[in-house]
């Protein structure tokens, strides 16, 4: 046998039989590890054994047709050792399973260099044949010997691809290979001879179906055979492979020829039993093995009519045409409803539902059970726990579940790292499961379902769970949140930062959990086919994600919202839930450094509105839905101004001139014939920098301003005295120098931040000793009346908590609320409005003018509070020529009070010993000549429960200690309420 | 790019020598009269409503739909002169075939579509403003006025903002 027709043979076959051969080999080859795997679990199980070697015959048959001597040569010595346990010769062992499986995986790899470069690769399958024949002659093999990186990694199809467009220059064969090849060629013969005979006699070469195919292919033939030729001779392998290999390969090759003659002998006993019948109940998987059009099969041609392949091109363009079918039914429909004609009406009707019938039916052709896809991941896990020393029990259910092809391939990559990850780092080993009282053998379940128009994927294992310490260090590490934010975090919320990226806490990356990808990229692949991943673990009991992903990509259900005039789709993958916001609690929406939020259950969520995001006015409509998405774990609300209709939508992509608008995830027709645009719900998220970090602090923000209305901050101006102003006034702290300190007109001021900012000296207010030159300057920045001002200090000393009473009596300034002693020191209380009025009153006064609420006489007021502190801090701030103010301790003696004389004002503490604030103003309510008082709520209390149960009772207004302006404009607001109400 | 687009240049500097006469349909944005290649041109539809797209480049006037088709529609004006289509009912899509697919340029009112020879074809001269020299592939010598023929490929690309 020469080297020649080797080459030429691919120029007799046409490329269909090839192809064919391609598809063939990949379809029983999936089988085959199906198979292998039933066969390990069910030893020596005659029937799988003899559907094993029927599917390996097949695959040898084939090359030999197609003249791939190699590949033949190699499946016949595997289907020696099968054709042996078949017949009951040999007891099957894991080590020939795991054998065998290693067969598979060559012949894969096999095939993809056969589907690269159109011919079967040149390499040195001596290895396994060796192994192969020991197993078969009965002798000790190892199926670990073999090195299988050279057939498995991905880098190697790299390799053959690069080689297949490499130059001429590596076309000339060296030498030494050609030598090798035929060396090869020549050892193999004799076994070779007998399987061409054994397959003359099984297959008899089918003249008719050769003659037409030959002839339909004559027209076309030199033009393809050439093409042909190039490639060939383009992909001519390259050496190194072969050549610059482990010693063990050498070793090998020695061996061969002793080897290769006991093989003869063997052959014949195949010959014996290849005419046994099917067994009866084999049919389905015969039938199976049929649906292919394999030329060298004639049998039970019959059942090939009720399967046609298709191409996937072909089914994409009719669900295309469906989707566009559908939208003109959605628009007829809505057209007709305009126009009344019963009978035009019943003919759509029918076409509607004709068109429904025909999308499913559509959609159902492209629908595959995710069994497909979840069979693979037997073999995964069974290797992965072989390597790993684990014991792994895999199950499946809900495989039937349907689910469009493209998701398919999309989830793959994905499931298989996360099974990885779940056997790598989930499962324990042995004994360690011992050690914990666990089952030796660790489980992993696998099971998916409809819900709710998705499908979701549950993949959870009874490992160890995920180490929340090592995540939290991870967090802290990677500058992802402070150690004391994490503190405040779930466990959940923790738990899913494993989807940021390069988050591994794995030290080392292991070879098995993966190509250095991690979950991050778990995360984005899902969310790129507009799923979502969550996760759940238990400490010992084991870790559980959940993938949910569309049921198909071209067709979504969607919610309808309105900005303006215009309609957004949102993925309702995305949705969680719907919250009406009406014109009265629209103060529900709170907001904190420019970021606006809603208490929704007790929790903040951040918002966005929708009309920013689109760079549009708010609108001035009164009623608005916060529709809140999930975006990860953390959600967020989106202000919309109107809900309109949930339906199913077809997704178009934008032209790539829309790059810049990433808000946008494509654009769909409505029944209307309008186009509306879709919304993407994770490019919003990111376009407004949300994510769990940022509401973490806004809620520690919102919690320490609560906080800081309570806090004191101290400090010293030249002299020994200490000062004190409230925190929740305090803007900022800056250093500075007086240098500076720039002059307008009289006026203290600097440049700051590009703008002017008065200075204020506490000397020119108060009789105290002037901040002298070179002194160490500080500023603290605050905000009053609108404008912020500095207040020129020398040192910094403290923050404290309020405590004690607060004396009013000492210090007789306007400017001074009064003395306390905190931390033992006399400390002057200052209040910073009156100190703003004094030194800028054109600025302060139209503000203080709004407090001239024009009233023929004062203000009767009630205030009822606990505290001291705050008793007179009202005082101090109700101007007495407008107020007149009564103090109440309790809720009791307020109450007293009110039954004793009217009046037009209460303000509430709600917290209070005897009767507390609730109690109060149910009392109140019960009185019908206090209905229209208006009331205020001033309170430590924030949350929205609070917020919402007082202003169900009543109140007309809720305010948080204490902040003076905000106090006084509340006033000042309620009182004019009432007045429009009179 | 440039050797691709010269392949499609229905003008042909060359390349389509028999064909010395071709098909130019005209169009009006305000005033002035510009031409396209009119095997070039899939149809003209009359005003559609356009669905605005926030935030998309200023050259974009919206989507509008072509009988379920959803059509990018591109402010021809404001890529030639700076300045943006008045947008009204009396507006004219031209539905252009391009490399890129299905593409709608605005427009006031067509014109006729002319048979042109190649001997009434110049290129653009060097002191044309380069904003107009980008789309502009040849300046055709009418009886009593210039006709400026623009590339179609050109006028809906993205990167050819001056």
């Amino acid at each position: 046998m020469t080297l020649i027709p080797h080459r030429l043979a691919v120029m007799d076959v046409d490329l269909e039989a090839l192809n064919d051969f391609l598809e063939e080999g990949c379809d029983l080859l999936d089988q085959l590890e199906m198979l292998f795997i039933e066969l390990e679990n069910n030893n020596n199980d005659k029937d799988v054994l003899v559907n094993i070697f029927r599917a390996v015959h097949t695959i040898k048959g084939s090359s030999s047709f197609l003249g791939f001597k190699n590949l033949e040569t190699f499946c016949h010595a595997a289907e020696e050792l099968l054709d042996k346990a078949r017949n009951g010769e040999l007891d099957v062992s894991s080590d020939h399973v795991s054998l065998l499986l290693a067969v598979m995986d060559i012949l894969r790899y096999c095939i993809k260099v056969i589907e690269v470069k159109q011919w079967e690769p040149e390499e040195d399958f001596s290895a396994i044949i060796n192994q192969l024949k020991a197993a078969n002659a009965g002798e000790a093999f190892d199926p670990n010997a073999i090195d299988m990186s050279r057939w498995t990694s991905d880098l190697q199809m790299d390799n053959i691809e690069s080689a297949g467009a490499s130059i001429d220059s590596e076309a000339e064969t060296p030498a030494e290979e050609k030598a090798g090849l035929s060396e090869d060629a020549t050892a193999v013969d004799p076994v070779e001879s007998e399987i061409n005979a054994q397959e003359s006699i099984e297959n008899p070469p089918n003249p008719e179906e050769t003659g037409a195919e030959a002839s339909s292919q004559e027209n076309g033939s030199d033009t393809i055979s050439e093409e042909i030729l190039n490639v060939a001779d383009d992909s001519l392998p390259d050496p190194e492979p072969v050549l610059a290999d482990d010693d063990t390969w050498a070793e090998i090759e020695d061996d061969e020829e002793e080897e290769n003659e006991a093989s003869p002998t063997i052959i014949s006993e195949v010959n014996d039993t290849i005419p046994e019948k099917p067994l009866p109940q084999l049919e389905e998987i015969s039938f199976q093995q049929n649906n292919e059009t394999t030329p060298a099969k004639s049998t039970n041609v019959k059942s090939i009519d009720n399967t046609v392949r298709i191409d996937v091109k072909l089914l994409d363009s009719l669900m295309n045409m469906v989707g566009e079918l559908v939208l003109a039914r959605n628009q007829l429909l809505q057209q007709l409803n305009e126009v009344d004609h019963s009978g035009t009406q019943s003919t759509a009707n029918s076409i509607s539902l004709i068109t429904t019938e025909l999308q499913d039916g559509i959609m159902k052709t492209r629908m595959q059970p995710i069994g497909n896809v979840l069979n693979k991941f037997i073999r995964v896990v069974r290797d992965l726990s072989k390597s790993l020393g684990k014991e792994t029990e895999l199950i499946i259910s809900g495989k039937e579940t349907e689910l469009d092809r493209t998701l398919m391939e999309a989830i793959r990559d994905p499931l298989t790292h996360i099974i990885r990850n779940a056997i790598d780092h989930g499962i324990e080993s042995p004994e360690e499961r011992e050690a914990l009282n666990k089952p030796r053998e660790g489980h992993l379940w696998i099971n998916s379902y409809h819900e709710g128009g998705h499908i979701v994927i549950e993949i959870k294992d009874d490992g160890r769970g995920l180490n929340k310490s090592k995540i939290i260090d991870k967090i802290v590490d990677n500058g992802l949140a402070t150690p004391e934010l994490v503190e405040k975090m779930d466990d959940n919320e923790i738990y899913n930062h494993i989807f940021e990226p390069g988050f591994s806490t794995v030290g080392e990356v292991s070879k098995l959990s993966g190509r250095g990808v991690g979950m991050d990229v778990v995360k984005s692949s899902i969310s790129k086919i507009g799923g979502a991943v969550d996760l759940q673990s238990q400490k010992n009991e084991g870790t559980t994600l959940f993938l949910r992903i569309p049921l198909t990509l071209a067709i979504i259900p969607a919610l309808i919202v309105k900005s303006h005039q215009d309609s957004y789709a949102i993925p309702q993958v995305s949705l969680i839930e719907l919250i009406l916001l009406k014109e009265e609690e629209k103060d529900m929406v709170e907001s904190l450094e420019g970021t606006e939020v809603y208490r929704l259950r007790g929790k903040l969520l951040p918002l966005v509105r929708l009309s920013t995001l689109l760079g549009r006015e708010s609108s001035e409509k009164n009623d608005s839905y916060i529709i809140v998405l999930a975006n990860g774990a953390n959600n967020f609300g989106l202000v919309v101004d109107d809900v309109e209709d949930s339906g199913e939508i077809v997704v178009k992509p934008l032209s790539p001139h829309f790059k810049s608008c990433e808000i946008f995830a494509g654009a769909t027709l409505m029944g209307n014939g309008n186009i509306s645009l879709i919304l993407d719900v994770a490019a919003i998220a990111q376009s407004v920098n949300l994510d769990s970090r940022d509401t973490r602090s806004l809620a520690d923000k919102l919690r320490s301003r609560t906080k800081n209305a309570n806090t004191v901050l101290t400090f010293h101006v030249g002299g020994p005295e200490r000062f004190g102003v409230q925190l929740s006034h305090v803007a900022r702290l800056e250093d500075f120098s007086a240098s500076d300190i720039e002059f307008v007109g009289n006026r203290k001021t600097m440049c700051y931040r590009g703008k002017i900012l008065p200075l204020i000296n506490l000397s020119d207010v108060l009789n105290i000793d002037e901040v002298t030159e070179g002194m160490n300057l500080n500023l603290i920045v605050f905000k009053a009346f609108g404008r912020e001002a500095g207040l020129i200090v020398s040192e910094i000393t403290d923050t404290v908590e309020l405590e004690g009473d607060l004396n009013s009596d000492v210090y007789d300034s306007s400017a001074v609320l009064g003395t306390m002693i905190l931390k033992k020191d006399v400390t002057l209380i200052l209040d910073l409005l009156k100190i703003f009025e004094y030194s800028f009153p054109e600025i302060a006064t139209n503000s203080v003018k709004q407090l001239n609420i024009n009233n023929d006489r004062k203000i009767k007021t009630l205030h009822v509070e606990d505290s001291a502190f705050y008793r007179k801090i009202v005082k101090h701030y109700l101007d007495p020529e407008f107020f007149e103010l009564v103090s109440a301790e309790n809720g009791q003696v307020g109450l007293d009070k009110i039954d004793q004389e009217p009046f037009d004002l209460l303000i509430i503490d709600l917290e209070m010993p005897v009767m507390d604030g609730y109690s109060l103003l149910k009392e109140i309510r019960k009185k019908s000549n206090y209905n229209r008082v208006p009331v205020m709520v001033m309170t430590a209390l924030t949350s929205s429960h609070d917020k919402s149960d007082a202003i169900k009772s009543g109140i007309q207004s809720f305010i948080i200690k204490l902040d003076k302006e905000e106090f006084l404009s509340e006033i000042t607001r309620i009182l004019n309420l009432r007045k429009e109400a009179v | 790019m440039t050797q691709k687009l010269a392949t499609q240049d229905t003008f042909g500097i060359g390349i389509h020598e028999k064909e010395e006469h071709e098909l130019v349909a005209t169009f009006y944005i305000g005033k002035d009269i510009y031409g396209v290649a009119a095997i070039n041109v899939q149809e003209i539809v009359r005003f559609q409503q356009m669905t605005v797209v926030p935030h998309a480049p200023d050259y974009i006037l919206g989507l509008i739909n072509l009988r379920g088709q959803i059509v990018t529609s591109i402010d021809l004006r404001f890529r030639l002169t700076g300045e943006h289509m008045a947008v009204s009912e009396e507006c004219m899509n031209l539905i252009l075939k391009t490399e890129d697919g299905i593409y709608s340029v605005l427009v006031d009112d067509v014109g006729d579509v002319l048979d042109i020879g190649q001997s009434q074809l110049e290129p653009p001269p060097e002191t044309m403003s380069p904003g107009m020299r980008t789309y502009v592939n040849h300046i055709c010598k009418l009886e009593k006025k210039l006709l400026n023929i623009l590339d179609t490929n050109k006028i809906v690309g993205i990167k050819t903002e001056s």
